[in-house]
């Protein structure tokens, strides 16, 4: 990797004349393979490779970028000017300068840690396992009409370097497998899905949890193809470990990202205030160990921290970059990620959950007179005032502290705020590693967790 | 570029392939953002990928890579082959498909989009957000991008297929949102593609203006069972996903309900639905589909009947049909240009005839092709009552089932839309419940 530090080094010692206010290089090299299983048969199995560096430029206030496919030092040069330029015409464009907030610079290198490389596992193996996985669901019968079984894994290199003499080094794996099912009966089709994965190794595919993960799925797919749509309106509900996850990252994160709230969302101003139910802590963090989101060093070369959104109830931080830090006089969080070399680097999220409590999540279901145990998620969306909106897999019916019949087709909403302030019950349960792709004009990956928790939520249903 | 593919192809077959797939595709262009009303950053932005498939026997494998000097090649096309040797048969494989001639498509390609200069691009966007500001000072643009490129492709296969195809598109959108004395609007967006530099940037920002404003002081209603008018945004998030329905692979997968129900009315007599992949100007117009062959115009749904599936060789194969140029990857199906016809309303119309109802701009939510269910938020939402507009309402969400909404649909305008690969008008449907607190 020195070489490639050298090479990227000698790209800004070389245009350094130019008149820049600041300038980094990401250089980025990716391997990834794939298998789709499906009923049995590998339909798809794919390996490719990406490599590129991507170059900001800090010019007349202003930001240019362009990327490049080769590491040739002419090409980079080449490439460099002409963000360099771009940032020249974007200057023209732009009233405000942008400004920096100052980080500590550092020269790091670091691996993400796991037991057994996948990038070494023979190809048999790792279809072996997709083949299981998909024979474990289809054994269900009949009933089962379409299966897709996706086992991803890669590795990845990124270096920065900055005209402030930062050079850091990052590598890690992915792993990550993803389960669809579709039961189907007398015309009635029933969908069902679950993954896992994260900054892993094959390690967490040697025991039971992939396999545990077909049976859920399939379960899940074949016991709701007779459920139908419940009553809809405000109800008391219990959230399971996964959807608090999404609400969290749905519901509050995004409005607490810095570059929202700078613009104007439901949490700007609101430092200081409370936010949530004093049940309620709120933590972004780049680093538990193995989380889809890992990001020990963000995309700006800051050194990630942890960040206490909401602490008891109380909105105390937001996620930054340093050019939102700058603006809002507040510090670096190390929040600023790029989907890969070829886009600037934006305000993320990166594995976000709820601090846990003192209830055992049995209690908190026995001690729910009506409502529904909400379990699993197909995904959601947020809104700049904090109205989100998710789609549940499995909705069951709650009355007297016992669990009746389940629902499905259930979609949640309501408002960040008015829901977290509803939390009157949190879980000593916790639970992280629900990896997703957040979309946000860029992809990155994310992960998210907590504990059981009971609040108040529309329910989407039969009037 | 074309002497990589030619030297992909022949090694493949010296490494052993029995067919090999190869495609090259390279872009460039440029992107402006903008973050919080101003303009953030300028790209430059390009890109190029070499993808081979081998196929040994019945076993496909597949290798990428953005690296493109000689041994980055050689070594791509040997991962293919040696991945194909490693991996299991799929036993209904039939085989990659035979040269067949190409259609002329029109309005695919703007000189103008080539040659576009970052200046004018950034021009063209502060249009939009000077646009906003005219329009109202409440409104903040809090996310903007203009991206505008230029892509060539070839495509060639061992079996003689050899295809070459080039084109431009231009993609912008505002993500807005509107403030009032403390009061903060829900998003609103507005956003327009388009294959040339025809984009109405002025309109555009007007558009997200207008949009979020209506997104600001909203009315909660009760909970009602009424008519939903599905505005050209959502109409063509309705159609597109059932177009997952009648893509040849959900069918023989087992996942699609339109299975066996070919010849049936699924809709009502007002909908007729064609996948067009050579509609002039269309966002998905090419002269050939991912697998090499040709695009073409099917009728899928006609006065409201399924008449076909779209296929690919592989699912046209396994169905005993034929392909229709909707091949998404050798294996996948995906639709071209949905377009919907035309009705015999205005929309002034369909609003005046509705007694009580929600004219729906934006919903946030499911509508699953495969077991239908239409479950989600209503946003930008209008109460409509004894036919006129009224206001827009709150935490409203729209439950109900696809495949009945088509078999409830009550009138279709004559106005029509591009809306991402929809060319589609507005719609309106009964009997749909809309639920609140």
């Amino acid at each position: 990797m020195s070489e490639v530090v050298d090479v990227l080094n000698k790209v800004l010692e070389s245009t350094s004349s130019l008149g820049y206010e600041y300038a980094d290089l990401r250089y980025e090299y990716r391997e990834g393979f794939s298998i789709e299983v499906r009923k049995g048969v590998v339909e798809a199995s794919q390996v490719g490779i990406r490599r590129g560096v991507g170059i900001r430029v800090l010019a007349d206030g202003a930001w240019g970028f362009a990327s490049a496919e080769s590491l040739e030092l002419e090409e980079l040069r080449n490439a460099l000017e002409r963000a360099f330029k771009l940032a020249k015409t974007s200057a023209k464009a732009r009233e405000k300068r942008v400004e920096l907030a100052e980080v500590k610079v550092y020269r790091d290198r670091v691996f993400s840690r796991v037991k057994e490389n996948p990038v070494d596992v023979p190809i048999e193996e790792k279809v072996g396992l997709a083949l299981e996985v998909d024979r474990r669901i289809t054994s269900y019968g009949d009933v089962i009409k379409d299966v897709s079984v996706m086992y991803l894994d890669g590795s990845f290199r990124k270096v920065f370097v900055s005209s402030e003499g930062a050079e850091i080094v990052v590598e890690g794996v992915r792993t990550y497998l993803r389960v669809y099912a579709t039961a189907g009966e007398a015309g009635k089709l029933s969908p069902a899905y679950e993954a896992i994965g994260g900054v892993k190794g094959f390690e967490i595919y040697r025991g039971e949890e992939p396999f545990q993960l077909a049976k859920t799925v399939a379960e899940r797919a074949i016991g709701l193809l007779k459920a139908s749509l419940p009553k809809g309106g405000l109800s008391t509900v219990v959230l399971d470990n996964k959807l608090l996850a999404l609400i969290v990252h749905e519901a509050f994160g995004h409005c607490a990202e810095a570059d929202l709230v700078i613009s104007g969302d439901i949490l700007t101003g609101k430092i200081g205030q409370k936010v949530a139910s004093e049940l309620v802590t709120i933590v972004d963090d780049p680093e538990p160990p193995n989380a889809n989101g890992w990001t020990p060093y963000d995309d700006e070369g800051v050194r990630a921290r942890k960040v206490f959104i909401v602490e008891k109830g109380i909105l105390k931080e937001y996620m930054q970059s340093r050019e939102t830090a700058a603006v809002l006089g507040m510090e670096p969080t190390g929040n600023a990620r790029a989907q890969d070399y070829s886009f600037v680097p934006i305000v993320r999220m990166r594995n976000t959950y709820m601090m846990p409590g003192d209830w055992d999540p049995e209690e908190i279901i026995r001690e729910t007179r009506e409502g529904f145990y909400l379990k699993g998620a197909f995904g959601g969306q947020a809104d700049a005032n904090g109205d989100f909106m998710f789609s549940v897999q499995e909705a069951w019916r709650i009355e007297s502290g016992e669990i009746k019949e389940p629902y499905r087709g259930v979609t949640v909403s309501g408002n960040a705020i008015e829901v977290l302030k509803s939390v009157d019950a949190v879980g000593k349960d916790f639970k992280i590693g629900f990896p997703g792709t957040c979309g946000k004009g860029q992809m990155a990956p994310v992960d998210g967790g907590g504990p059981h928790i009971r609040c108040k939520i529309i329910v989407g249903g039969r009037r | 570029m074309r002497s990589i593919v030619e030297y992909a192809l022949k090694y493949a077959q010296e490494r052993g392939a029995t067919e090999v797939h190869v495609s090259f595709s390279r872009s460039r262009g440029y992107k402006v953002e903008v973050v919080s009303d101003a303009i953030s950053n300028v790209s430059y932005i390009q890109s190029a990928r070499l993808s081979v498939i081998a196929i040994v026997g019945k076993k496909l494998g597949a290798a990428s890579t953005n690296s493109l000097d000689e041994r980055e090649v050689k070594k791509c096309v040997e991962r293919a082959v040696d991945l194909a040797k490693a991996t299991t048969e799929n036993p209904r494989w039939s085989g990659l498909p035979e040269p067949r001639e190409y259609p002329v498509v029109e309005g695919t390609y703007d000189k103008r989009i080539a040659e576009l200069e970052p200046e004018e691009a950034v021009e063209l966007l502060k249009t939009s957000l000077e646009e906003v500001k005219e329009t109202s000072r409440k409104v903040v643009v809090m996310q903007g991008l203009l991206s505008a490129s230029k892509g060539e492709v070839i495509l060639a296969n061992s079996r003689g297929v050899w295809g070459e195809d080039r084109g431009t598109s231009v993609s912008a959108y505002l993500v807005t949102v509107a403030k009032e004395s403390g009061v903060v609007g829900s998003f609103a967006s507005e956003d327009a593609v388009s294959r040339s530099l025809d984009v109405d940037f002025r309109e555009l920002g007007r558009r997200a203006a207008e949009k979020a404003l209506e997104s600001l002081h909203l009315k909660p209603v009760e909970s009602f069972k009424g008519s939903l008018i599905l505005d050209y945004e959502v109409a063509a998030f309705l159609f597109l996903n059932l177009a997952r329905a009648y893509s040849g692979d959900s069918v023989w997968r087992g996942s699609s309900p339109l299975r066996n129900r070919l010849g049936e009315q699924i809709a009502v007599e007002a909908i007729t639905v064609v996948d067009n992949g050579v509609l002039p100007r269309g966002i998905s117009t090419s002269k050939f589909d991912a697998e090499g062959s040709p695009r073409q115009k099917t009728l899928v749904i006609e006065k409201g009947v399924l008449k076909t599936f779209i296929n690919n060789s592989f699912t046209a194969n396994i169905l005993g049909m034929e392909p229709t140029g909707n091949a998404s990857s050798l294996l996948d199906v995906a639709p071209s240009n949905t377009v919907i016809e035309g009705g015999d309303y205005t929309i002034e119309e369909i609003i005046r005839e509705t007694k009580k109802g929600l004219f729906l701009s934006r919903f946030s939510g499911k509508m699953s092709s495969i077991d239908g269910i239409v479950s989600g938020s209503a946003k930008q939402a209008f109460l409509v009552e004894n036919g006129e507009k009224k206001y827009p309402v709150r935490e409203c969400m729209v439950v109900g089932n696809l495949y009945e909404f088509l078999k409830n649909i009550s009138a279709v305008s004559k106005e029509r839309k591009f809306k991402w690969t929809a060319l589609t008008p507005v719609i309106k449907i009964e009997n749909v419940n809309i639920v609140t607190k």
